[in-house]
C-alpha cells in the first residue's frame, strides 16, 4: 500500500481549514494543520502545530518537523485568515498590519516553506475571496490582502512551475464560519445579492474546487483563480 | 533553535553532496571531481538559476539534519557586493559564517 500523500493545512482549527482536513482525512491523506490554537478534533493520521503563520521561526520549526517526518510534503492549502469589516477611515493601523501580517505574509511563508519540501512535484492552493473582484466597501484591509494574494499566486506559479509545483486560488463567496458571524444580516443580504447565484457558500464548494486543484490531472493548470458565486 | 557546530569540511561536504544529487536528479552531467572553485554561478556555472535555488534549498536541508538550523537566502546574502553563492567554496563558507553567528 503506497504511502499517504502528505498535505499542511494553514488555519486548521475551525471553519474551512478544519472542514478541509476532515475532508482530505477522509481520503486517506496525512494531514498537518496549523494555528494559534490547539486542534478541536484528533485523528491518527492528523498532526496539530500550534504555530502563527506569520511567525517566520516557527514556520521553520514547523516545516522542519513534516519534512523529518514524511521527507516530502505533497500540498499545502494557505487556508489561515483574518477578516476585517469596517470603514477604512476606522480602521487602525495596527489592524491592518494584523490582516497582512496574517493573511499575505503568512500565506507567502508557508509557501516558500513548503516549496522547498516538495521533491519535483507538488500543489499550492492559497486562499482569496471574492472581495476582491467585487471591491466590496468596507473591507478595504482584508480586499487588499487577499489582492496581495491573487498576485503572489501568479507569480508564484510562474517561479515553481520549473520545480513541477503548481500554484492557484480558490476564492470563496461568504462561508458560514467565525469571520463573518459579526456581518450584520442586512449587510450580508446585500453582499450575496451581488452574486450570481445568491447564497452562502459551503464548505463543499470550496472542497470542490481545491479537490480540481489536487488532481493529479490538473498538473497543467497553474496562475488560476476559480471565484465561488458566480463572481 | 540551538545550531550544532560547523566545520567548513562538513560544510564543503555537504554542499558538494546537494549538488551532486541535484544535478543527477535534473539529468544533468555530474562532474568526476568537485571542488571548492566549482562554479555555481556566472561563467561555467555547474547550474542553471532554478539548479541554483534547488542546490541552496537541498543544502540547508541537509544542514538542518546535521542540526546546523540557517537560512541561507537572507537580506544579507543578497546584498552582498559579491554572491556568497559563486563557488561550492563560498556557499560552504557562508554556511559556517551563518551557523558561527547563530550559536
Amino acid at each position: 500500500m503506497p504511502d499517504p500523500l502528505v498535505m499542511l493545512i494553514t488555519g486548521s482549527s475551525r471553519g474551512i481549514g478544519k472542514a478541509l482536513a476532515e475532508h482530505y482525512l477522509a481520503r486517506g491523506w496525512h494531514v498537518h494543520g496549523c494555528s494559534r490554537n490547539t486542534a478541536e478534533f484528533t485523528h491518527e493520521r492528523y498532526t496539530h502545530h500550534a504555530c502563527d503563520v506569520s511567525d517566520e521561526a516557527a514556520m521553520r520549526v514547523m516545516m522542519d518537523a513534516i519534512r523529518k517526518k514524511h521527507r516530502r510534503l505533497d500540498a499545502l492549502i494557505c487556508n489561515a485568515g483574518v477578516a476585517s469589516m469596517n470603514h477604512a477611515l476606522l480602521t487602525p493601523m495596527s489592524t491592518v498590519e494584523h490582516v497582512m501580517r496574517t493573511n499575505f505574509f503568512g500565506t507567502f511563508l508557508a509557501a516558500r516553506e513548503a516549496a522547498k519540501l516538495m521533491h519535483g512535484r507538488g500543489r499550492i492552493v492559497t486562499m482569496g475571496s471574492v472581495a476582491v473582484p467585487l471591491k466590496l466597501a468596507g473591507e478595504a484591509a482584508y480586499a487588499a490582502s487577499k489582492a496581495a494574494t491573487v498576485s503572489l499566486t501568479q507569480v508564484l506559479a510562474k517561479e515553481l512551475a520549473p520545480l513541477g509545483i503548481t500554484c492557484n486560488l480558490v476564492g470563496p463567496s461568504p462561508v458560514q464560519t467565525d469571520l463573518i458571524r459579526s456581518v450584520p444580516a442586512d449587510k450580508m443580504k446585500a453582499l450575496l445579492d451581488q452574486l450570481p447565484l445568491p447564497r452562502l457558500g459551503t464548505f463543499e464548494d470550496v472542497a470542490n474546487v481545491v479537490d480540481f486543484f489536487l488532481k493529479p490531472e490538473s498538473d497543467y493548470v497553474t496562475g488560476q483563480c476559480i471565484y465561488l458565486g458566480g463572481v | 533553535m540551538p545550531t550544532s557546530e560547523l566545520h567548513i569540511e562538513s560544510s564543503l561536504n555537504l554542499a558538494q553532496s546537494s549538488l551532486r544529487d541535484v544535478l543527477a536528479s535534473r539529468g544533468r552531467p555530474v562532474p568526476e571531481s568537485l571542488s571548492p572553485d566549482s562554479p555555481l554561478l556566472g561563467k561555467g556555472a555547474l547550474v542553471d538559476s532554478i539548479g541554483l535555488v534547488t542546490v541552496i534549498m537541498e543544502f540547508e536541508q541537509r544542514l538542518s539534519d546535521a542540526g546546523v538550523s540557517v537560512t541561507l537566502v537572507s537580506e544579507k546574502a543578497m546584498s552582498a557586493g559579491r554572491s556568497p553563492f559563486r563557488t561550492l567554496g563560498t556557499l560552504a563558507q557562508f554556511a559556517c559564517d551563518l551557523a558561527a553567528e547563530a550559536r
